[in-house]
Parts: structure tokens; C-alpha cells; sequence
């Protein structure tokens, strides 16, 4: 039998092709790409957020900043307010003087109750220091060394003046009395002694009393009672002129 | 969900991260400095609210104060001291203790204090020497005491004379209220 043309070919014949099944991909789950998405999102997310909150922010801003131009331009009185701090300047400058206002006569008085009677003050200066003291140096003058000697342990030792006071400096010195030998008068000098008394009061110890002041010394009267032996030679018996003397006005170096 | 590719993966991940830190950050940062600056605005305004309030009561209280006694204030420590009248004041008590006058003159304002520099009211500074006994003396200091303005005896010399008599040199003070100084710097 004659063999068909087809199948005289040498070349074998393919059966008919058996597709093989591909094997099935697996669903890959891109695991990068959604953190990559989600990365991307969220930061325009973000973004838009950002933009928006400091809008936000910045509308409050400027709520809040006129809310405090307000305030100070409605509600403060720059006059009110100068008035009240003139006013204030004023009150603690002046309570600052009455708190530093000290007296001198309650130091006169205490030098006084501290000289004994043979003991008399030939000269005396107290000069204030700040707000803090007064210094006080005089020269006392007595008629023997025993008045002196007395008179320096009652500073000295006793301190009877004022409390917290430091005598800095007592001197006994004989008077000059060689020269004068030939009259009477200097014949008493002699016998003088005088020694210097510096000492520092505290201001706080003779502030100003206006009530012990009043009591003490009514204003515009005289003071007559104070011993002549305690005080610096003075006579009050002597007037003293009303009116003062022609041409003690107010000098004339005032710079005015 | 389509996959993106690793360069497109890449590409997408540096442009997260651009945008965080080229906007977000700075803005973020930004944000917080406007924050503060409300937090500040608002701590301001109440303080001046508070401010206000105290003013106000500062100012009902100086107008509850009698007039005498702002007079006497004033009087104590006035706006501007008249030498001439201070000069005056310290020969009448000179006077009025029965002391024998002799000179007063102002020495001028120039004498620093001894308070506060900023705090310290401008100082007067005026000599007086007067004569007389020793309990006029003690008088006549304590009617400088009891002015109704300070009268402060800074330097107190005493000295004797012929005839019983004392020598009596003061150096006083007076204060003036001076606010320019103290107003003007704030």
C-alpha cells in the first residue's frame, strides 16, 4: 500500500502538543510597594496637615496678638499709670528720709547724761555719715586729772552714752600753763586738763521721735533748764537779740 | 495594587523622605515657635491684665487719699525745692529759737547720696551758722527737726565764743522729689 506523501517525511510526527500546564504563579505580596505607598501617603497626608494646622496656628497668632494690643491700648492709661508711679517714687523717697530721720539733740542729750560736773565740753562736732552713723569728737575740759580719769572710765568702762557706741579715741593732755604763770587767771588755767572724745553713734540709735520731741521741747520755746556745769561754757542768762544783727541777711555767695 | 518597581520603589521612598524633612520639619519646627510666641502673647495679656487691674486699683486708692495729706507729701518732698524759700525757712527758725543769726547760703545740688543712686531724690545742700547758748542750740535742732520738710543737720559745729556765748555751723540737707531721673531712663 502506497504510503501517503505525508507519511513518507522522515521527520517523525509531533503528536498533537500537549499543553503542559504552567505552573501557578504565586500571588506575590508586594510587601515594599504598600510601606513605599503607605510612606508616600502619609507624608502627603502630612503635608496637607502641616499646611493646614499652621494656618491654623498662625490665624490664632494673630487673635491673640490683637487680643493684647487691645489690652494695652483700651484698658492701660499711660497717664494712670505715670500718676500712680510718680505718686509711688514719691512716697518711698519721702518714707525712706522719715526712716533715716535722725535726731541730734537726743545726742546732745546723751553726751550730756554721759559728762560729769566738773567736766565741761569746750568744743564739739557731729557729723552725719550717710545713713549709717554719726561721728562725734569734742574736747572736754576738766580742772583735774581725777575729774579726767573719772570721766574717761565712765566713757570707757561703762559706756553709759548710748548702746553700740565705740569710743575710739581719749586723751588726757596737760593744759599749756607754763607761760602764764605770773597772773591769777592762768594760774587756774593750770589746773585744766582737757582730752578729746571721738565716738560713732548709729543712726538707728537716735532716730526721731516726734512724740518724745514734742514732749521734751515744745517748739519755738527755748530750752532754759539744761546745768551750766554740763554744758559748753554758755550763759543763758545773757539775752540773746531777737532780731538778728544789721546785715546778717542771707549772704551773698548764694548761688541762686 | 500594582507593584512598583525597586527604582520607582527607591524613587518613591526619597521623596517621602524629602518631603518630611524639607517641609514638614521646618514647618513643624515653625509651628512651635508660633506656639510659643502665643503662649508668650498669652502670659503677656494676663499680666496685663493683672497690671490693669492693679493700676486701676493704685489709682482709686491715690484718689481716696485725702488732699491734706497729699499736700503734706508733697510739701515733705516736693517736685522742685525754691532755695530762696528754704533759705528763708532755715532764718525763721534761726529766729524763732532765739538764736542770733548770722548767715545761711545754699551750697547747691550737686552732693551725691549716700542711698541708692537710682532711687536717691536730688539733695540740697545749705550752710547756716548762728550764736547763742548751748540750750538754744539744742532748740533751735530740734525745730529743724520738726520742719515739715527735712531740714537734716549733716555737719553740727559747735564752738565757744567769747562771753559765754556758742558758734553754731550747720550743714543741712533738704531733698527735692526729682522724677526725670528715674521716669526719663525707664
Amino acid at each position: 500500500m502506497p504510503s501517503s506523501p505525508n507519511n513518507s517525511s522522515f521527520i517523525p510526527k509531533r503528536g498533537p502538543v500537549r499543553r503542559r500546564d504552567a505552573p501557578k504563579r504565586k500571588k506575590q505580596f508586594f510587601i515594599f510597594s504598600i510601606i513605599t505607598y503607605s510612606i508616600l501617603f502619609g507624608s502627603l497626608l502630612a503635608t496637607g496637615g502641616v499646611f493646614f494646622y499652621g494656618q491654623y496656628v498662625n490665624a490664632q497668632r494673630l487673635e491673640v496678638v490683637t487680643a493684647f494690643n487691645t489690652e494695652m491700648d483700651d484698658s492701660f492709661s499711660v497717664q494712670d499709670f505715670q500718676r500712680v508711679q510718680e505718686f509711688d517714687i514719691g512716697l518711698r523717697r519721702a518714707n525712706d528720709r522719715i526712716s533715716h530721720h535722725a535726731s541730734i539733740v537726743s545726742i546732745l542729750d546723751a553726751v550730756d547724761n554721759a559728762i560729769i560736773v566738773p567736766v565741761q565740753i569746750e568744743s564739739l562736732s557731729i557729723v552725719r555719715q550717710g545713713d549709717e552713723n554719726f561721728l562725734v569728737e569734742g574736747s572736754l575740759l576738766t580742772s583735774s586729772f581725777d575729774a579726767a580719769i573719772q570721766q574717761q572710765e565712765i566713757l570707757v568702762v561703762r559706756k553709759p552714752l548710748l548702746t553700740d557706741i565705740i569710743i575710739s579715741d581719749v586723751n588726757i593732755t596737760e593744759g599749756q600753763t607754763i607761760a602764764t604763770q605770773t597772773s591769777t587767771a592762768a594760774a587756774q588755767r593750770a589746773a585744766e586738763v582737757t582730752f578729746s572724745l571721738a565716738m560713732t553713734v548709729p543712726l538707728s540709735e537716735v532716730l526721731y521721735d516726734p512724740a518724745a520731741a514734742l514732749m521734751q521741747s515744745p517748739p519755738g520755746t527755748p530750752a532754759s533748764t539744761q546745768p551750766e556745769d554740763q554744758t559748753l561754757s554758755s550763759d543763758d542768762s545773757n539775752p540773746v537779740p531777737d532780731e538778728p544783727e544789721a546785715g546778717s541777711a542771707v549772704t551773698e555767695e548764694t548761688t541762686i | 495594587m500594582k507593584s512598583l518597581g525597586l527604582f520607582a520603589q527607591f524613587v518613591t521612598l526619597l521623596l517621602s523622605i524629602a518631603i518630611v524633612f524639607v517641609y514638614i520639619m521646618p514647618t513643624f519646627e515653625e509651628i512651635s515657635a508660633v506656639q510659643n510666641e502665643i503662649a508668650a502673647y498669652e502670659l503677656q495679656i494676663k499680666r496685663a491684665s493683672e497690671v490693669n487691674l492693679s493700676l486701676q486699683g493704685h489709682v482709686k486708692t491715690i484718689g481716696a487719699i485725702p488732699t491734706e495729706d497729699i499736700q503734706r507729701l508733697q510739701t515733705y518732698m516736693p517736685p522742685t525745692v525754691d532755695e530762696i524759700a528754704v533759705m528763708r525757712d532755715i532764718r525763721f527758725i534761726i529766729n524763732q529759737s532765739r538764736m542770733m543769726f548770722k548767715t545761711v547760703a545754699y551750697s547747691g545740688s550737686d552732693v551725691e547720696s549716700e542711698a541708692e543712686a537710682a532711687f536717691a531724690p536730688k539733695v540740697h545742700e545749705f550752710t547756716a551758722a548762728a550764736e547763742g547758748t548751748y540750750s538754744q542750740v539744742k532748740n533751735l535742732l530740734s525745730l529743724l527737726e520738726q520742719n515739715e520738710y527735712p531740714l537734716e543737720a549733716y555737719v553740727v559745729e559747735l564752738s565757744p565764743l567769747e562771753g559765754g556765748f556758742l558758734t553754731l555751723n550747720l550743714t543741712l540737707r533738704t531733698y527735692e522729689n526729682d522724677l526725670i531721673n528715674i521716669i526719663g531712663n525707664e
